[in-house]
C-alpha cells in the first residue's frame, strides 16, 4: 500500500509541474506590455520602470518563473497588481465559501444520483427508469447557468417570490446561511447529478450480469441484499472515478454560479480578476483550483486502492 | 485524401454494399432511426439548428443588429417574441444565435480535434520520448478545470471571436489525444502498416494516409459530443460576459445582458433559454447513439 502511495505522489509531480508551467507562459503571452496593460495607456515611463521595478519583470522570463515557483512552493502566491494585498490571503478568506457551495453539491448530486441510478437499474425499462433517463439527460443538457438563471426567474413570474440572493455567513447566521446555500447547491449539482445517476445505472447493470450475482441468487438470497451487498459495493470505483473527475466541472462552475447568486468565494475572485487583468491574482487562482482537483483526485485514487487490493497491486 | 482512400478501397467493396450511394445512406439513416429513436430525434434538431443557422438571413424577420422598434417591446405579430433592451428584434437574434452557436462550435471543435488528432498520430505512432512528453503535457491540460481554463485563456488573449474559439479548441485537444491514440496504437500493429513500410513509405505517408483513416470512428464520436459541450462553453462564456463580443447575437450573452428584464419580460428571457438547452439537447442525444453505435464495444447493451 505504501509503495501504491509513493508510486501515486511521484506521478502527479510532473502533472503539477506543466500546470505552473502552462499557467505561468500562457500569463505571458498576453499581447500588449503587463505595465501598460496595469497601469494604462496614458502612464508615463518612469511610472512604468516603477512598475516593472516592483514585480520583477525586468528580469528574463525563466528567472520569472524560477522565482514564482519557489515562492509557490513555500505556499506564497505574490500579491495583487491591483491591491497589492496577499494573494493567498484573499483565496484563504474566499475558500470557506466555496468548499461550503461545492460540498453542497456534491451532497446534493449524491444523495439524488444514488436512489435514481439504483432503482432505474433494478427496475430497467420501466416508466419509472426512464424517468430517472430523462431527468438524468435534462440535468446534463441543459447549461449550469441556464438552470440558475431559471431557479431565480422561475419563482419571481409564477409566485411573484425572488429567493434570497445575498451571502451571510455561517457565524453571523446559520440558518439563513444554510437556506442561502441550497439554491446555488442544487444549480451546480444538477450536472454531476446527471452524470452519476447515468453512471450509476450502467455499471449496475453490467455488474448484475456477473457470475457471481448468479450464484448470489443461486443460493437464494433476495434481491435487496444482492444489490446493496454484492452489487453496489463491486459497482462502485468506477462510478467514485467519474465523481472525481466530474469536480472539474464543480470547480469551474462555482465561477458562474457565484456570479449569479452573489457568492464571495474562489471562483468570483478568479473573474473579478480576469476582468481587472489581474495576472498574479488570475495565476494564483488557477493554480490553486488545479492542485485541489488534482489533490482530490489522488485522494481517489488512494481510497480505492485501500478498497480493492486488485489496484494496489496491478 | 478523399480520392486516395477511394482508390485503395473500390476493388474490395463487397457485394451487398451494390447500389446508389444514397439509397443506402438512406437504408443506413433509417436502421439508424429505428434502432436510437432518441439519437434520431436529437440528429432531428441538430438539422433544424444546421438550416435555421444557414437560412438565418432569409426567415429571419429584422436585422438582428438594428433598432427596429421600441426598447423592450412585448411580443406582437411584427415581433413575435418582442424586442429587447435596444430595440432589436428577439426572434431574429434567436435565429442568428444558431449561426455563432455552430460557427464557433465547428471551428473549435475543428481547432481542438484537428490538433489533438496529429499529436495523437504522433505519440501514438512514434511512441519512445515524443510519446511521454505529448501525455505528460496532455495530463496537464486536464488538471485544468474546463472552464477555469477556457476563462484563463480568453483573458489573456482578450475575448475576441477567433480567441474565444481558440480557448475553447484547446480543452478538447487532450481528451483527443488521449482517445485518438489508443486506437492509433492498435492500427500501428496491422499488417498494412508494416506493408506501408516495407514499400518505403516515409512516417508522415504513414501517420495520415494509412492510420488516420482507419481512426476516424472514435473522431466522429468526439466531434459530436464535442459540439454539444462547445456550445455550453461558448455560452457559458458569453453569459460571463467573456464569449463572443457584443454585438453579435450569442444565446449566452442575450441572456445575461436581459438579466435585470427577466422578471417582468419574460419573453427576452425563453428564447435564449430554450435555444440553448435543445441545442445541447440535440447534440448530447446524437452524440450518446454515434457513440453506441461505432464503438463495438457497446454494441448490444
Amino acid at each position: 500500500m505504501t509503495t501504491y502511495i509513493i508510486r501515486r505522489l511521484v506521478m502527479i509531480i510532473p502533472v503539477l509541474f506543466g500546470v505552473t508551467l502552462i499557467t505561468f507562459f500562457a500569463m505571458r503571452v498576453a499581447p500588449g506590455d503587463l505595465a501598460q496593460v496595469q497601469l494604462g495607456e496614458y502612464a508615463t515611463e518612469e511610472a512604468l520602470a516603477v512598475f516593472r521595478e516592483e514585480h520583477g519583470l525586468e528580469d528574463p522570463l525563466p528567472i520569472q518563473y524560477v522565482r514564482w515557483v519557489s515562492d509557490l512552493v513555500q505556499l506564497d502566491l505574490g500579491e495583487s497588481y491591483r491591491t497589492n494585498a496577499s494573494v493567498r490571503g484573499e483565496i484563504f478568506d474566499r475558500i470557506p465559501v466555496t468548499f461550503q457551495l461545492t460540498a453542497f453539491a456534491l451532497v446534493f448530486s449524491l444523495a439524488i444520483a444514488f436512489p435514481a441510478g439504483v432503482i432505474s437499474a433494478v427496475r430497467q425499462d420501466t416508466f419509472i427508469d426512464y424517468l430517472a433517463r430523462i431527468f438524468a439527460m435534462a440535468g446534463l443538457a441543459i447549461p449550469l447557468f441556464v438552470i440558475a438563471s431559471l431557479m431565480i426567474t422561475l419563482p419571481a413570474i409564477w409566485f411573484g417570490w425572488t429567493p434570497p440572493i445575498r451571502y451571510t455567513a455561517f457565524t453571523d447566521d446559520p440558518l439563513a446561511n444554510v437556506t442561502h446555500f441550497i439554491l446555488p447547491a442544487i444549480a451546480l449539482g444538477a450536472s454531476l447529478a446527471g452524470t452519476t445517476t447515468r453512471m450509476i445505472r450502467s455499471q449496475l447493470l453490467e455488474v448484475m450480469r456477473q457470475d457471481y450475482i448468479r450464484t448470489a441468487r443461486a443460493k437464494g438470497l433476495s434481491e435487496r441484499p444482492i444489490v446493496a451487498a454484492h452489487a453496489l459495493r463491486n459497482a462502485m470505483i468506477p462510478v467514485l472515478t467519474v465523481v472525481g473527475l466530474q469536480l472539474g466541472v464543480l470547480i469551474g462552475g462555482t465561477i458562474i454560479i457565484e456570479q449569479i447568486f452573489s457568492l464571495p468565494g474562489i471562483g468570483r475572485l478568479l473573474w473579478e480578476s480576469v476582468d481587472l487583468r489581474d495576472y498574479p491574482m488570475i495565476q494564483g487562482v488557477v493554480v490553486f483550483m488545479c492542485f485541489v482537483y488534482v489533490f482530490v483526485n489522488l485522494c481517489i485514487d488512494i481510497a480505492y486502492a485501500w478498497i480493492d487490493p486488485r489496484i494496489r497491486y496491478s | 485524401m478523399t480520392q486516395g482512400q477511394e482508390t485503395a478501397t473500390a476493388p474490395f467493396q463487397p457485394p451487398a454494399a451494390q447500389g446508389s450511394v444514397t439509397g443506402r445512406a438512406v437504408r443506413g439513416l433509417l436502421r439508424f432511426g429505428r434502432r436510437k429513436p432518441l439519437g434520431a430525434f436529437g440528429g432531428l434538431v441538430v438539422i433544424i439548428l444546421v438550416i435555421t443557422a444557414i437560412l438565418a438571413p432569409m426567415i429571419a424577420p429584422h436585422a438582428p443588429n438594428t433598432q427596429s422598434a421600441q426598447i423592450i417591446e412585448s411580443p406582437s405579430s411584427e415581433h413575435a417574441f418582442g424586442t429587447d433592451r435596444y430595440g432589436r428584434d428577439v426572434l431574429s437574434r434567436t435565429l442568428y444565435g444558431a449561426r455563432i452557436s455552430l460557427w464557433v462550435g465547428i471551428v473549435s471543435l475543428t481547432i481542438g480535434v484537428g490538433a489533438g488528432t496529429v499529436l495523437a498520430l504522433l505519440s501514438g505512432y512514434l511512441g519512445g520520448i515524443v510519446d511521454t512528453v505529448i501525455q505528460r503535457i496532455m495530463d496537464s491540460i486536464l488538471a485544468f478545470p474546463w472552464l477555469v481554463l477556457a476563462l484563463a485563456i480568453v483573458s489573456v488573449l482578450g475575448n475576441t471571436l477567433t480567441n474565444v474559439m481558440i480557448a475553447i479548441g484547446i480543452l478538447f485537444v487532450p481528451n483527443t489525444a488521449r482517445v485518438v491514440r489508443s486506437a492509433v496504437l492498435t492500427i500501428r500493429e496491422e499488417a498494412y502498416v508494416d506493408a506501408a513500410r516495407v514499400i518505403g513509405c516515409t512516417d508522415w505517408r504513414i501517420m495520415f494516409r494509412h492510420i488516420l483513416p482507419n481512426v476516424m470512428a472514435p473522431i466522429i464520436v468526439l466531434v459530436t459530443v464535442g459540439l454539444g459541450s462547445a456550445i455550453i462553453v461558448e455560452a457559458s462564456l458569453s453569459f460571463l460576459g467573456l464569449g463572443t463580443p457584443a454585438p453579435a447575437a450569442s444565446w449566452g450573452r442575450d441572456l445575461a445582458e436581459s438579466r435585470a428584464y427577466w422578471y417582468n419580460d419574460s419573453h427576452l428571457f425563453w428564447p435564449p433559454t430554450i435555444a440553448i438547452s435543445l441545442a445541447v439537447f440535440g447534440f448530447n442525444l446524437l452524440g450518446d447513439a454515434l457513440r453506441d453505435e461505432l464503438d463495438p464495444r457497446l454494441r448490444g447493451r
